[in-house]
């Protein structure tokens, strides 16, 4: 490691930030050339830098926020996200941006027209491709530091169990109700908490579940629930899954750097068409 | 007895003289149930709606008390 952060300050650009403090700043190539020249991946050549008070220009905006610790907790995090359509789409491209160090995407489908108003990923070149696959390619093509594990399976209980292990958070981007209730079930076997997002029409609501809250249980008890809320009737325009992902990415970088109050134990409300957003105590 | 009454998204289109994100003080008499208020309320039949009451979702045939603050809102499950 001595290596890597002697290397690096001597590649490093010197700025002076808005407080007028000096900082010493790492490109991409900087990053990838002393990766290569050390035999480490490129993440583990950022958190060396991170470590070492130097920023890497691509998460210099994030230090702000989530400071130099929450950006190293970031990179070291695993975080699964299951649903990669609407919801998840949009999380995966924020969690990449972010700096999440290790991303584990699950989903069974493949992209379908219908997908092409509100889908991050969906464009209308990869049309019946599988959703994971283009998750995985946009994730790398923003941020090459992640890695990706990329599972095309609609996967029960026990298959998610295995694929979702070692994760620091799990991310709730499905669109059924029974499968999210089976989702939760699983993170609480897991013992890591749960970022719930759902959407229809102009309204959306978020939850961060920990083992043990009563989370989805709450809202529709233990009987099989049906198979969709009012989705069903009401469609999914744009922006809808925007919001809602954009509340879910901000619960998951809560969660990991330690920062903020979670909506836990809270659902967060929020109805487009009128302008409210409530927060329900649950 | 009074409870107060939140509506949230299409259903706030049965009570469209309830001002955005006001609460509805609705006078129920005792033993009156989540079914028989939603009535009250002039919510239909089959309306699509989670009841929460005093922070905990409950059935149709849940009694309501006085004072209660209910919450209603649809199942929301898209993703």
């Amino acid at each position: 490691m001595r290596n890597i952060v002697a290397r690096l300050q001597e590649m490093a650009e010197e700025h002076v930030d808005a407080r007028g403090r000096k900082v010493l700043l790492v490109s991409i190539s900087t990053v990838d050339q002393v990766a290569g020249e050390t035999g480490h991946s490129r993440r583990e050549v950022e958190i060396a830098a991170l470590r070492a008070q130097m920023s890497p220009q691509r998460y210099q905006r994030n230090l702000g926020t989530v400071g130099y610790e929450g950006q190293i907790a970031l990179l070291e995090a695993k975080v699964g996200v299951v649903g990669v359509g609407g919801l998840g789409g949009w999380v995966v491209e924020g969690l990449a941006r972010m700096g999440v160090g290790h991303l584990v995407l699950i989903d069974g489908d493949v992209f379908q027209e219908g997908n092409l108003n509100r889908q991050a990923l969906c464009v209308e070149s990869n049309i019946g491709r599988p959703k994971v696959d283009a998750a995985r390619d946009r994730v790398l093509a923003v941020n090459a530091a992640v890695q990706v594990d990329a599972f095309q399976v609609r996967a029960g209980e026990s298959e998610m169990a295995e694929l979702l292990t070692g994760c620091d958070v799990i991310v709730d981007a499905l669109d059924a109700l029974p499968i999210r209730l089976v989702l939760q079930a699983v993170a609480e076997r897991l013992n890591v908490p749960l970022v719930h997002g759902a959407i229809a029409g102009f309204v959306g609501q978020v939850m961060t579940i920990f083992p043990g809250d009563p989370g989805l249980r709450a809202l529709y008890g233990q009987k099989a629930p049906p198979e969709r809320g009012i989705e069903a009737q009401w469609g999914n325009p744009a922006a809808t899954p925007l919001m809602v992902a954009a509340w879910q990415l901000h619960e998951v970088v809560k969660l990991v750097t330690g920062r903020g109050e979670l909506l836990r134990r809270r659902m967060l409300f929020l109805d487009g068409e009128v302008g409210v957003v409530d927060v329900l105590q649950v | 007895m009074p409870v107060g009454v939140k509506l949230y998204a299409l259903l706030r289109r049965y009570r469209p003289d309830l001002p955005r994100g006001g609460t509805l003080s609705v006078d129920l008499k005792a033993d009156t149930t989540v079914g028989e208020m939603l009535q009250q309320v002039g919510i239909p039949d089959g309306a699509p709606v989670v009841a929460m009451v005093n922070g905990t979702v409950r059935g149709l045939d849940h009694t309501l008390s006085d004072g209660d603050q209910l919450y209603l809102f649809p199942p929301v499950s898209g993703g």
